[in-house]
Order: C-alpha cells, then structure tokens, then sequence
C-alpha cells in the first residue's frame, strides 16, 4: 500500500465519495465550458453588431430573426442570455482563480518566513493576521473597493488583500510543525542555506493543507465577487461577471421577468457548490484526523 | 487582566488610526463631488467657491488634520448630498439595522439550536445527512442569490410578503419599530430570514457537533443511570454545555451580520445604514462614505473586545494565556 503512487491513492480515496465525484465531473465541465464559451456560445453578447436590441426580455425558447433559439431568453439589450452566462462564468472564474492564486503565493511566503523566522516579525504578522480575521471579509473587500473604487484589478486586489491572510494562519501553522521534524534538522546540519531549507524541504511538505485552503477560498472569492459586484462596487459593467448579470436582471425580475436574473443565479450556485463539495472532499481525505 | 484590556484598547487605537488614513486616502483619490453637485452649466466661480465652502481646496494633509481633528469630537462632516451631519444620518439609519440584526440574531438561535440537536442525537439518520446538507448550502449560497429567491418565491409567485422597505413603523422610546405592527413584521420576515441564514447554519453546526460529543459522555450516562427524566437530562445536562461555544461565538455572529447587512438591505430596500452605505458609495456622498466606515470598525473592535471578555470569563483556560 505503501509503495502506491500519493496521487493515486489520493484519487482512489477521492473517488470514494460519488457525492463528490460528481460535484468534480460538473466543475471540470463548467471549466472546459467557460474555457470554450467564444467558439461554442451561440453569439458574442458584447458585439453590438451581434445583437438585437428589438429582442430584448424576450422569455426562454423564443425563435430568433436570425434562425437559432434563445434557450434561456435575453435580457434587456437583446442578449442571448445563454451566451452572457457562458462569457459571464468564465469572468467569474478568471476573477476567482487569479485572486485565489496570488493569496497563496502571498500568504504562502508571509506564513513560511513567519515560521521560519520567529521572533519579532512572527509576533507581528501573526498579530495583524488574528486582527484582520477578527473582521469579515466581506468588510475589508467593501472598505477597500470604496476606497479604491471600481475595475476588475481592484476587485482582484480587494480579495487578495482580505483572503491572503487564511493562507497566512494555515501556511504558518503547517510550517511549525514540519520544522520540528527530522529531515528540517538534517537539512540544517547539512548546512543548507536558509532559502533553500524552505524552498525545497519546508514548501512541499506544506503544501496539501494550503491546496484545500485554496480550492475553498476560490469558492469563497467567486461569492464574494459576485456579492460585490451585484453591490455595484465590484467589476465594471464591460466585465459582466455572473454576479453582474443576475444584478441586471433583478429590476425585472420584480415584473416576473425570471430568467434574466434567475438562469446566472442557478450558473454561480452550481459553481460555488462544486468547489465546495470538492475541497470539502479534500479537506476530509488529507486531514487524518478526520477519517477513523 | 486590566493589561490585557488596555493592550486591547491601543491595538484598537491603532486600527482605527490605520483604517483612517487609508480611507481618507483612498477617498480623497478618487471622484469629485463638485461635478455631482453642480450641473454642467456652473461656471468655474462657481466651482470654485463650493469648493471652497467643503474645503476642498485645501491640501490632503490638511484636510486630513481637520478631518481627525473634527472625528475625535464625533464630527464626521456634513453629508454633501442631505446636507445634514454625516453622522446624524448614520443615527437616524442605525435603529434599521439594528433591528434588522437582532431580530436575524435570534432567529439563528432559535431555528438553529432545536435542529442542530435533533440532528446531533439522531446523528446516523437521513435527516441528520439532510439538515447538514442545507447548512452547507447555507454557508456556501451567496447572500442576495437567497434573497433574490425569497422575493421570487413569497413576494412574486405567492404575492404573501412584500419585497422591500419597512413598511409601518410605530414610535417607541424615540425610535422607529417595524417589529411592533403587523405591516412591519410582514416586511421584516423575508430580510431577517435571508441574513441569518449563515448563522442558522453556523449554530445547527456547532449545536449537532456539540451534542455528538457530549452524549456519550459519562456523567450523561450516570444522569441516566440515576433514572432522571430524559427531559431534565436534556435541559440541564446536555444543553447547559453546548451553550458555551454557542455564546461565545454569538458575538462573532453578531459582527458577520452587521457586514452582511449591506447585502440583505440592498436587495430589499432595507431603509438602514448598509444601504445608506451603497448609496452614498454611488453619489460620490464622501462623508457618510467615511463615517460609516469609522463608525463599523469601531463597532466592531468593540465587539471583539466584549467576545474575548466574555470568552476569558466562561473558559478559565483562555484566562491563562490572558493574563501571561
């Protein structure tokens, strides 16, 4: 048993729960998806030669001028609506995934020198850290996005700068007690240098808590971009995210308008909840505690 | 223990300080009220002298020496939009919101903690399996999505519930209540509701785990043995220990409601101050903007002062760490 591939045995235990297997097949189909929405959605909702603005709010089904049915209706400008959340899933995805990635690298490098360090400069970021959970994400990505106004690069920055410090605890955490094992003192009396003991030794035995912590905190970045966004502070209106779109249909939504603001809603719900089933999955098969 | 609190108390002075200079900062950068104020067709006198009249022709540090100045006596600057103290307006919003936060408060307590027992004692069945389900959802669905929902569902399709404002109010004590009339609970139920969702899932999470934990405990067998009703092993032994963890994160709660607050009143048109908030953000309103940030920060250091007090109090352990 042993001597089984990580990756495999990973696998083999994640495939235990169908629950979440499932959950894995509809995200990687909503990645691919979102990857391919150009090619494969039936019209380009931001070219305005592309639409019609004469078919606006027109109820799912509808039979367009142009020959091809707008399955999930159109919203106000006429948009198939089917192809703004194809377009609108892979801006949320983007948004998610870019903040998620540079959150860990940031927390990852502030909790691993933290750990290592010790002292004065461990003490003080940890302070910050516990200060800054003490609030709500949500809180610190508003205050900042009010500050800093709105455009796709703030909301990045906003979610960096209120997510970071999960990766941070974790990363930390992880780190203290790795440095008490063994192969860290044996690099040590090796006389490695200080970069190359975290780099090569520390980092990769860190790492498994830090992928749930992402796969989670994307999904939490995704909801709270779109939260943001249905606010009004978060993307631009070029960038219409999920969260943007259901927002644009809400008004209507009021007149029995459903589907402008339903059909986006039911797209971010899946999203979120398969990244969530995942990492749920994650967190359960890489935390031993958790399994007798 | 008095170190502890006065440590607490400067640390707290530091954040405020900090998120002060970055508001003011950022605030400062970005938009000009005076194009909102004015219409296209002002001349540049004109422009001028209302921009003097705000001080805004003054430099950044010296606005901000005014503005610190001025905040420390609790004046935050007249709204440009009402034209009425910036915090005035945020007092008069504030009973709104607060209403809106206890009543989801409670509501989190009282749905939360009968489900999350009967799903901690029968813990193996389908139920259970459900009701853990839901409160997945309840921590995963965005906040408006539900609220959304909930307007379809009982305002548009069953026409049972309207979908915005407070709806009649009744004058007690000085304060605006929704609670108190039949109109104003109806208004009230769908926005509470929507805002404790998380805490409903929060509570029927720790209560379930809680339970889990402390039913096959010993001294809960011996209270069986000694043949007491089930009733008063319930009431007595059982519930008394799952509350600790469930009060002291009530505070936490507390805290997630109020920011989420900005979410639940913009989607039902809540007259509090999360929407003053999102309004004011959209008039370039500058002051409010400022307040009520100030003003949240300080709620909540607050807050995380009362929760660690409460926590060393109710857990001997944390007095320790405390006063080491």
């Amino acid at each position: 048993m042993s001597s089984l591939n990580p990756y495999k045995k990973l696998w083999s235990e994640f495939y235990e729960s169908k629950i979440a297997f499932l959950a894995l097949c509809t995200l990687l189909v909503l990645i691919v998806l979102s990857l391919l929405s150009p090619i494969i959605s039936p019209q380009d909702p931001y070219n305005l030669s592309d639409i019609n603005i004469m078919e606006g709010r027109l109820p799912p089904g509808t039979h367009s001028e142009r020959g091809y049915i707008y399955f999930l209706g159109t919203d106000d400008q006429g948009r198939d609506m089917l192809s703004a959340i194809l377009y609108g899933l892979r801006i949320s995805l983007a948004v998610g995934v870019a903040s998620g990635i540079f959150a860990f690298i940031f927390g990852l490098s502030v909790g691993l020198f933290a750990a290592y360090n010790g002292g004065i400069f461990d003490k003080l970021i940890m302070r910050f850290v516990d200060m800054q959970l003490s609030f709500p994400a949500i809180l610190i990505a508003l205050i900042l996005l009010t500050t800093l106004g709105r455009g796709t690069d703030k909301v990045i920055i906003a979610l960096i700068a209120s997510q970071w410090v999960y990766y941070a605890r974790v990363a930390r955490g992880t780190a203290l007690t790795e440095l008490n094992k063994e192969y860290i003192e044996s690099a040590r009396c090796l006389n490695l240098s200080k970069f190359r003991i975290i780099i090569i030794q520390l980092l990769p035995n860190c790492l498994p808590p830090l992928i749930v912590v992402m796969t989670i905190e994307i999904g939490h970045a995704i909801a709270l971009e779109a939260t943001l966004s249905f606010l009004g502070v978060g993307l631009p209106i070029t960038k219409p995210s999920l969260g943007l779109l259901i927002s644009n249909g809400y008004e209507y939504m009021l007149y029995g308008k459903y589907w402008i603001s339903m059909f986006p809603g039911i797209a971010l719900l899946i999203l979120i909840l398969t990244i969530n089933v995942v990492g749920d999955q994650l967190r359960d098969i890489l935390n031993p505690r958790l399994k007798q | 223990m008095l170190v502890f609190i006065i440590n607490r108390i400067i640390q707290s002075m530091i954040v405020i300080f900090l998120t002060s200079i970055v508001i003011f900062a950022g605030i400062f950068a970005i938009g000009n009220p005076v194009d909102l104020l004015l219409d296209s067709r002002a001349t540049f006198e004109e422009m001028e002298q209302i921009k003097a009249n705000l001080g805004l022709d003054k430099p950044f540090w010296e606005q901000y020496y005014i503005f610190l100045k001025s905040s420390v006596n609790g004046d935050f600057g007249h709204s440009y939009i009402y034209n009425v103290p910036a915090m005035q307006l945020i007092f008069q919003r504030l009973p709104a919101t607060l209403e809106l936060a206890f009543i989801s408060l409670i509501l989190s307590i009282i749905i939360g903690i009968p489900v999350g027992v009967v799903a901690g004692i029968y813990s193996k069945n389908i139920f259970s399996k459900c009701v853990m389900f839901l409160s997945v959802l309840g921590f995963s669905l965005p906040s408006f999505w539900v609220g959304l929902m909930l307007i379809m569902v009982f305002s548009i399709s069953f026409g049972w519930l309207p979908s915005f404002g407070r709806g009649e109010t009744i004058s007690l004590f000085g304060i605006e209540w929704s609670i108190f009339t039949l109109d104003g609970l109806k208004h009230i139920i769908m926005p509470a509701l929507n805002l404790s969702l998380f805490g409903i899932a929060f509570v029927i999470r720790l209560s379930r785990a809680g339970i889990i934990e402390i039913i096959h405990q010993d001294y809960i067998k011996f209270a069986h043995a000694k043949g007491l009703k089930n009733s008063r092993v319930m009431f007595v032994y059982i519930l008394k220990n799952i509350m600790i963890p469930i009060v002291t994160v009530l505070g936490m709660e507390f805290g997630l409601i109020l920011a989420f607050a900005v979410v639940t009143e913009t989607v039902f048109a809540w007259p509090g101050i999360g929407k003053l908030l999102i309004d004011s953000i959209n008039l370039l309103d500058r002051p409010v903007v400022v307040s009520y940030i100030m003003m949240t920060v300080f709620i909540f250091l607050i807050i995380n002062l009362i929760v660690d007090l409460i926590y060393s109090v109710l857990d001997p352990r944390v007095r320790i760490i405390i006063n080491d």
